[in-house]
């Protein structure tokens, strides 16, 4: 599509007022080629042959040699680049010299494995290649009846960290074969294994080249990942290998133009109000669909994603041959459905769809002519990997980033210079955090017996929380081993991710009970609660009943001209102050806190106009975190000399608990979701800052602060002294980085304000100040 | 969400290590864990049971290492079944004129064409779920004209490759392997434990699973065929006392933990009385007799 005249079109449209606040042109680039040093396999070079793959990019041949000779990897490359090849080649290459090989695919998401079989499937049906390639999905889903014949006969087996954790480790016998045979690993979306999660999953890899060791194999490594700021780190960390770094991207680029579009006010001359972000997204979506150019929308909340596509086809209603190639796709979808959806996008059966970041990860959509980015995803990875679903090889793309009227997002309008210079996230792990290496030698422990030895994938704390253990009665020592002493498998205690991954299944009362859709636990009473309209499709369902117990949704479909939205409540309570220590004139503590959020009502909104038309109470029970944190209340002089400056304390105490969100990563190597702060009043009688992990339990990472406070303050002081912002921007002050509304309409919304910067900076200068 | 419950004294440890390695000080760590330790709680009788005495048997050595074997016959154990080995041998011996009217398996029709002395009978114990290690490997033979038990015990976790690789020998010269649920239980475990400690069970002989046979020959007379229900109809028995099964693995913990062999005998018991029901049953199958609903 020309971009270029598609946006010239789109501004001198009467629609238009001044939206488009800046466009950088990303200028495209040639595909460069590359042969690996040695040639391929017959069957690997015709198979590419046929599916007309003639040569291999150069980051692709990077691999296929670096691989070749034994090293473990780490690629990093754009959206889109064929990064499967380069594990798929060396994968069925080894097999095919070597039937008894064996290779494992880790994946973040069931989803992810289902897309990546589907493309083993294609290898698969060649003649030549089918004997070596047997290529099966074992996960959660897998039926048990099918379970041992995978085992014993697939030869590449796809399957995620959590069923490695719980359901396949755990039976390592039953897997000898496959184990001891075991020659590549493969870990692909490797950015997304950081934090808790990615912590974890270190651990579980350890457990996992451990037990090879065990039953005589030395696997190689292949990792792929989205751009981020440190991938040798985090892969290495999460590895515990050297990585080789492959990431001299060759794939091609057409052009492409980044826009930043600000919705014009819409309350002449007060400039408060600001038209929906929604809506522009609609006009620009419709806009680009009746030149047929293939585009993806990128919603924050699925209720977003849902109101698009809903707004959009009624746009086009003149026009149904167009509106029925759109589709809404998100996460709660039933798996058949999104199979169906991405293969008809890939296809080219769609024009659009409207999606969340359900779409973000890499399920192979195809490359499209257009994104729309509606809201600042929330980090700059995220940003470039939506983006980054546009893009064409041969022909122009074009991304859009729509702002919300919300201060974070109003902030990169007024800074494109900013937004195109801020580098990616780092992704930041420890695997020798205690709380979760603790937990994880448990499961090692059951697995095989503990010993010295295992400090090489453990570290040197193991003997500590071995000991440890064994004081607890959970093993038992025996001539320098430690034995797993509980009937009580270890692993099903141990969750991965922070998230929980129980499901509620929404059911179609209408329908005899079937099964429409599903909803995580944790968002189900955001999402379906009593009398909420729960769109599918755009189709409306109204709730009638949220079993909590059976974990069921009851719906049925109606006909209303609204949409709901819950009303959330959040409060964080201390349970016990386990520690405190004087802290300039305060006291800094450290205890037990329950961190709890409940719906308690919802308002009807009325589509289109957005008119608050009804508004109910609901009585639901609330849900808790139970967690560990820390606490500080400045000194009522301290707070009064503030205020005596002209500073607002409670807008200054935001800014620094901003702040020390911001900084605690770095200081207790842990990702910025897992953490989370307030500053609130109601526990103290004064406004008190709070930091505590975002983990049941809690996993130390607020301790460590409260530990090192000095040294978090100086941080938090570096970082907004440092910043060149005027008044505060979202690299200091300013991103609250709270636990989202995620089934809220941004639109609905105010965001949070960005604090005052010299508050902020005054605050911190009181608490640093001898 | 599940996360692994923390008591209060290692939530105080892991902060504490935490707090060490904050200053990068892991050396330190094992200091600071010692000074937190409580000692720990004394429970049970002053003086443990010692296993030699209450269950007799001879420490064992082969190329695996070393284990506890318990060998005692039936009349040891119950002067009430004196007679069933001789009765035992005379249902095997006299089974092959009958054999046409069994539905039988080919494993049954194996052990019905065979001798006396072909079956091996087994049942294991284990320290929990799938996964988890053996410790007990209970076998049972017609030896002479006696039936006899062997108890292969590991008295500690360091002996379970000792008795998978014995079980592997003794499998090797059977003609015929007598389970209950041995076909998705016994030998699935022993394999997989095998495997880990790299001790082959080889080729299994015929294997008679009595689950199927008893599904296959009783369904629908009897309430359901779990083997203690089994019991009660064919044996005309019914257990007082015995330790259920889903206790037996921590009592076997805590054996290793404490040395106490009081429970460690209720676990031997149970895994008697399982093997002797396994040759009550095959009796019952061959024989074509029908359950004692009166029982």
């Amino acid at each position: 599509m020309d971009a270029r005249a598609f946006l010239r079109e789109v501004t001198t449209d009467r629609r238009y007022r001044g939206q488009v606040v800046h466009v950088r042109e990303l200028p495209p680039r040639d595909a460069q080629y590359a042969q690996p040093a040695e040639p391929l396999p017959q069957p690997v070079a015709s198979h590419l042959q046929r599916q007309g793959i003639g040569q291999l990019y150069r980051h692709q041949a990077d691999a296929v040699d670096a691989v070749r000779d034994g090293k473990d990897v780490v690629i990093v490359t754009g959206t889109a680049s064929g990064k499967t090849l380069c594990y798929n080649i060396p994968v069925v290459s080894a097999l095919i010299e070597n039937p008894s090989a064996r290779a494992l695919y880790i994946f973040p998401t069931k989803a992810l494995a289902q897309d990546q079989l589907g493309h083993l499937q294609k290898w698969a049906a060649d003649d030549e290649i089918r004997e070596a390639l047997r290529p099966a999905v074992y996960d959660g889903d897998t039926p048990s009846h099918n379970r041992t014949k995978i085992r014993s006969s697939a030869s590449v087996i796809l399957t995620n960290p959590d069923m490695l954790h719980v359901g396949i480790l755990p039976y390592h016998g039953k897997w000898h074969q496959f184990l001891r045979n075991l020659r590549y690993i493969v870990l692909d979306e490797v950015h997304t294994y950081r934090g808790i999660f990615g912590s974890h999953v270190a651990n579980v890899l350890r457990r996992l080249e451990r037990l090879c060791r065990h039953y005589g194999s030395n696997p190689q490594i292949i990792c792929c990942s989205a751009t981020i700021a440190n991938p040798l780190e985090l892969t290495g960390k999460l590895t515990g290998r050297e990585m080789t770094l492959i990431d001299r991207d060759g794939a091609p680029r057409g052009r492409k133009y980044f826009v930043l579009w600000n919705p014009p006010y819409i309350d002449a001359g007060e400039n408060i109000a600001r038209r929906s972000a929604n809506v522009e997204a609609v006009e620009l979506l419709c806009d680009l669909v009746q030149r047929k150019a293939q585009t993806i929308v990128f919603s924050k909340a699925r209720i977003v994603a849902e109101l698009v596509y809903k707004y959009a086809t009624d746009a086009l209603r003149r026009h149904p041959d167009l509106a029925k190639k759109i589709r809404p796709y998100r996460g709660g979808y039933l798996p058949a459905e999104r199979r169906e959806i991405e293969q008809q996008l890939f296809q080219g059966k769609l024009l659009a769809v409207s999606a969340t970041n359900a779409l973000e990860l890499g399920i192979d959509v195809g490359s499209l002519d257009a994104a729309i980015l509606v809201g600042f995803p929330g980090t700059i990875c995220s940003t470039w990997q939506q983006a980054g679903r546009a893009g064409r090889s041969g022909s122009d793309s074009i991304v859009f980033l729509l702002a919300y009227n919300d201060p974070i997002d109003q902030y990169l309008m007024r800074h494109p210079e900013y937004f195109f210079g801020v580098p990616h996230e780092n992704a930041v792990i420890d695997p020798q955090n205690p709380f979760i290496l603790s937990g994880q030698l448990a499961c090692a422990c059951f697995e095989k017996p503990l010993s010295q030895e295992d400090e090489v994938y453990f570290g040197p704390q193991l003997e500590d929380l071995a000991a440890d253990l064994e004081q607890e009665g959970q093993v038992h020592s025996i001539d320098g081993k430690r034995y797993w002493r509980q009937a009580e498998q270890p692993s099903a205690q141990v969750d991965l991710r922070t998230i929980s991954q129980d499901t509620y299944a929404i059911v179609d009362i209408s329908q005899n009970h079937r099964t429409i859709g599903q909803v995580d636990s944790i968002s189900a009473p955001e999402l379906v609660y009593p009398e909420a309209i729960y769109l599918h499709e755009a189709v409306p369902y109204i709730v009638r009943q949220l079993d909590t117990q059976a974990k069921i949704a009851l719906v049925e479909p109606c006909e209303v001209d609204y949409y709901t939205q819950p009303v959330l409540a959040n409060q964080c309570r201390i349970i016990e102050q386990r520690q405190e220590k004087p802290y300039r004139d305060g006291r800094l503590c450290y205890g037990d806190l329950d961190v709890t959020w409940q719906t308690t009502a919802f308002r009807k909104i009325r589509y289109y106009s957005m008119e608050l038309i009804g508004q109910a109470a609901l009585d639901l029970p609330a849900q808790t975190l139970s967690t560990t944190g820390m606490w500080f209340a400045p000194s009522e002089p301290m707070r009064q000399q503030l205020g005596q400056a002209g500073h607002n304390p409670v807008d200054a105490m935001v800014g620094v608990r901003n702040l020390m969100l911001a900084a605690l990563p770095s200081l207790a190597m842990c990702d910025r979701r897992d953490i989370s702060g307030q500053v609130d009043s109601s526990n103290l009688g004064t406004p008190a800052m709070f930091v505590y992990d975002r983990y049941n339990g809690g996993v130390g990472f607020a301790y460590r602060g409260f530990d090192l406070i000095e040294e978090w303050l100086k941080l938090c002081w570096n970082m907004v002294s440092e910043c060149p912002c005027e008044s505060g921007c979202p690299s200091c002050v300013g991103l609250a980085n709270l636990r989202p509304p995620l089934h809220q309409d941004p639109d609905l919304g105010a965001g949070y304000p960005v604090p005052d910067k010299a508050a902020a900076t005054a605050l911190l200068k009181a608490l640093l100040s001898d | 969400m599940a996360v692994m419950a923390l008591s209060e004294s290692r939530r105080r440890k892991l902060e504490m290590l935490t707090r060490c390695l904050a200053g990068g000080k892991v050396k330190d760590a094992q200091a600071v864990i010692d000074a937190l330790h409580t000692p720990s709680r004394v429970t049970g009788p002053a003086l443990p049971v010692q296993l030699a005495q209450a269950a007799p048997g001879i420490e064992q050595h082969n190329a695996a290492g070393t284990y506890w074997l318990i060998r005692r016959p039936l009349l040891e154990v119950s002067a009430e079944l004196a007679g069933f080995p001789r009765e035992y041998a005379a249902i095997l011996r006299g089974s092959r004129q009958r054999f046409d009217e069994l539905k039988a398996s080919p494993a049954l029709c194996h052990i019905a064409n065979g001798l006396p002395d072909g079956p091996l009978f087994m049942d294991i114990e284990t320290c929990g779920l799938a996964g988890c290690s053996i410790f007990l490997v209970g076998l049972m033979s017609f030896q002479g004209d006696e039936l006899m038990f062997e108890q292969l015990l590991a008295r500690h976790y360091g002996e379970e490759r000792a008795i998978l690789a014995e079980f592997a020998d003794r499998l090797a010269g059977s003609a015929t392997l007598v389970t209950f649920n041995g076909k998705a239980f016994d030998m699935n475990s022993l394999r997989d434990r095998g495997a880990f400690h790299g001790v082959d069970l080889g080729f299994t002989p015929p294997h008679c699973d009595l689950l199927h046979e008893s599904r296959r020959l009783w369904k629908g007379q009897v309430p359901n065929c779990k083997l203690q229900t089994l019991e009660q109809f064919f044996c005309r028995r019914r257990r007082v006392g015995d330790i259920p099964g889903r206790d037996i693995p921590d009592a076997y913990h805590r054996f290793v933990s404490g040395g106490d062999a009081r429970e460690m005998t209720m676990i031997l018991h149970h895994n008697l009385l399982d093997l002797l029901t396994m040759a009550q049953l095959l009796c019952a199958a061959l024989s074509g007799e029908q359950p004692d609903l009166s029982a």
